[in-house]
């Protein structure tokens, strides 16, 4: 299995979070809103240019810049 | 006693408490309206209590200056009434087993109950309540359904009997989840498709040039035609009148002037005449009133309905050129309507080289509709090249001044980590009560600074002093600006308010170019007196004197060069 970074994920796709490799700011924070390993989280749309992903967990929705979301390393979910 | 208001952004704390104070304070649709406590009373046991509303936080590990005043307040509490989004039990439960830790009383609301019930959400509550050992309640705050019950039962808070191993936080919370709630699966509703195409580069972008577009074609409207065939009619027909008797009572002379200005006897024009009764009363009400209130409106709309996050998201890219991220649209729309809540709202955002880029890129950029309404007056009389040179202006000088401040300060801007909020359908109820709230502030603050104007300005004409203030800025006024010298009676009354100095400018019969000058410069060379005090408390003494030589040295810059290329 290969890991590959939440930017990598297509629109509408999903994927098991494996590592967070921000720090512990930023795992932290991902912390508070559900993105924690194991958790099965689904990219919603990106924007041009490196713009924001936007990723659906559960019910919620999340904006995360590009820089965060390429620490989010996934599993690709079937 | 003192009862805090606890949860997570936008589950409606500031709704429930309005309902519980009877206090009205401003709620929206997105994460982070409110960004500083808000303290209210309510009766209870036949006693006055404390109710503070705190801002939303998601964790007791404060990201933002918000969220940090949120668990700075918890320690000071008695009773914590943790709201609960039932739509979102999971990422809401987090905080609430955080809270249980505190050993604080609490008591429960499982608010949004009649959301959670059409997303075909059911949570067993009676369940919850025997896991945490925590009274929870369910209710619809928006509506008042359940608050009664709530506060019966606020006797019974308790600081729950749940433990847990908090590194193990999100385990127990899924535990919990599994047990109490089930979800039926419904297929997506119309507004959760909108949600998310709203979110797509290309129909996001689309949607978004057309709510652009849209809410200035329909502020434009509102605002004219009240102002033009509504509110200027009744100044005719009924205040005119009052006026002339006034006029024929105590006669010419120095009372009259400051009362009433300059008026013929047959007829008055309230633009020119710079009396406290007709230009300081005009001003205000016929003029800006009418497009604040449609400002308002539309702002209300786009709050209440969850666009905003959605425009943060598609602006992100572009706001990240200016050392900001896309969040920053919403203190940026907050300040067309009055600069001072702008930069109130500038406290959403991480961190301080953002805080000040982004009040400094208000003060220059984002005129404040009261300033916009008199410009649109004044300037789209020619039509509408002068107002766009005065608009695309001011958004270059905003783009540059961004990009220079992102460039020269160190440090590098943050990413954007935003809730997008589902779309809701707004409540008029909320809407028309909000907008009320906000014109009644407007009316409030504006119309007592555009009397002392109006009033400085009459003395000063009087006593002659006019002269000897405007020849200190001739230099740059009359040779560099190209502007007659009395304009800079303007610059001086700016700092009051800048809807009356723009409104000076009409008696002075400038050409269209002097215009749009003026225009530029009076809406970026200095913040008005309640804007510089806001920013003072925002930035610090240092970062007020900064921002402000920004604006008094690019608006004398700028002044010039648009006086020489257009």
């Amino acid at each position: 299995m290969s890991f590959i970074p939440l930017t990598d994920l297509k629109a509408r796709e999903s994927g098991k979070v494996i590592e967070i490799t921000g720090g512990p700011d930023l795992e932290s924070r991902l912390n508070s809103m559900g993105i924690i390993k194991g958790k099965i989280i689904t990219k919603i749309t990106r924007q041009f240019l490196f713009g924001p992903i936007v990723v659906g967990i559960d019910k919620t929705r999340l904006a995360l810049g590009h820089g965060f979301a390429k620490k989010i390393l996934v599993e690709r979910v079937k | 006693m003192k009862f805090l208001l606890v949860g997570n952004p936008n589950v409606g704390k500031s709704v429930m408490f309005s309902r519980l104070s009877g206090v009205q304070v401003i709620a929206s649709n997105y994460p982070g309206t409110t960004v500083e406590f808000i303290q209210g009373t309510f009766i209870y046991k036949g006693a006055s209590n404390e109710l503070v509303d705190l801002p939303g936080t998601y964790s007791l590990d404060p990201t933002s200056p918000a969220e940090a005043v949120a668990t700075k307040m918890l320690g000071q509490g008695d009773v914590l009434i943790n709201v609960i989004d039932s739509t979102n039990l999971e990422r809401s439960l987090n905080l609430t087993l955080q809270l249980i830790k505190t050993s604080k009383p609490m008591i429960i609301v499982l608010n949004l109950w009649d959301e959670a019930a059409h997303t075909g959400i059911t949570i067993n509550a009676k369940k919850l309540e025997e896991i945490l050992g925590v009274p929870v309640m369910t209710t619809c705050a928006i509506t008042g359904e359940g608050v009664i019950n709530l506060v019966q039962r606020l006797e019974e808070a308790s600081p729950g009997k749940y433990t847990f191993d908090d590194k193990n936080r999100w385990q127990d919370v899924g535990k919990i989840v599994s047990e109490v709630q089930v979800i039926k699966h419904k297929h997506h509703t119309i507004l959760e498709l909108l949600g998310d195409a709203s979110l797509s580069p290309l129909t996001g972008l689309l949607l978004a040039i057309a709510v652009t577009i849209g809410s200035f074609t329909l502020i434009r409207f509102i605002g004219e035609g009240l102002s033009n065939h509504v509110i200027e009619p009744l100044f005719h027909s009924y205040w005119s009148p009052v006026l002339f008797k006034l006029y024929e009572k105590i006669g010419p002379g120095f009372l009259s002037e400051i009362l009433i200005g300059n008026i013929q006897p047959s007829s008055i024009n309230y633009m020119t005449a710079f009396g406290l009764l007709t230009t300081g009363l005009f001003v205000p009400i016929a003029l800006v009133a009418p497009y604040v209130l449609a400002f308002y409106l539309v702002l209300g709309l786009l709050e209440d309905t969850g666009y905003l996050p959605r425009l943060a998201v598609l602006a992100d890219t572009f706001m990240h050129k200016l050392g900001l991220h896309g969040l920053t649209v919403i203190p940026m729309m907050l300040g067309l309507g009055c600069n001072v809540s702008g930069l109130m709202a500038t406290r959403m955002l991480e961190s301080k080289r953002e805080r000040f880029i982004s009040a400094t890129l208000m003060c220059v950029a984002v005129p404040c509709m009261s300033q916009l309404a008199m410009i649109t007056g004044l300037v789209g009389r020619f039509g509408m090249s002068g107002l766009g040179v005065v608009v695309i202006t001011l958004g270059i000088v905003g783009f540059l001044l961004g990009f220079i401040l992102n460039r020269v300060m160190p440090g590098e801007s943050p990413e954007i980590f935003v809730e997008i909020p589902p779309y809701r359908i707004p409540y008029l109820r909320v809407i028309a009560k909000k907008l009320w709230m906000r014109m009644k502030k407007f009316l409030l603050e504006a119309e007592p600074l555009v009397l002392l104007g109006v009033f400085i300005i009459n003395i000063l004409t009087y006593f002659k002093v006019i002269d000897s203030i405007s020849a200190v800025f001739r230099p740059v006024v009359t040779n560099w600006l190209g502007l007659p010298q009395a304009t800079s009676l303007a610059l001086v009354i700016g700092f009051l308010r800048k809807d009356i100095a723009v409104g000076m400018l009409v008696p002075m019969g400038l050409t269209q170019h002097q215009l749009v000058v003026a225009s530029v410069i009076l809406a970026m060379y200095f913040p008005c007196i309640a804007t510089f005090v806001v920013l003072w408390k925002e930035l610090g003494l240092s970062g007020l004197i900064k921002a402000t030589a920004i604006m008094v040295v690019l608006s004398t810059i700028v002044g010039g060069i648009i006086n020489i290329i257009i």
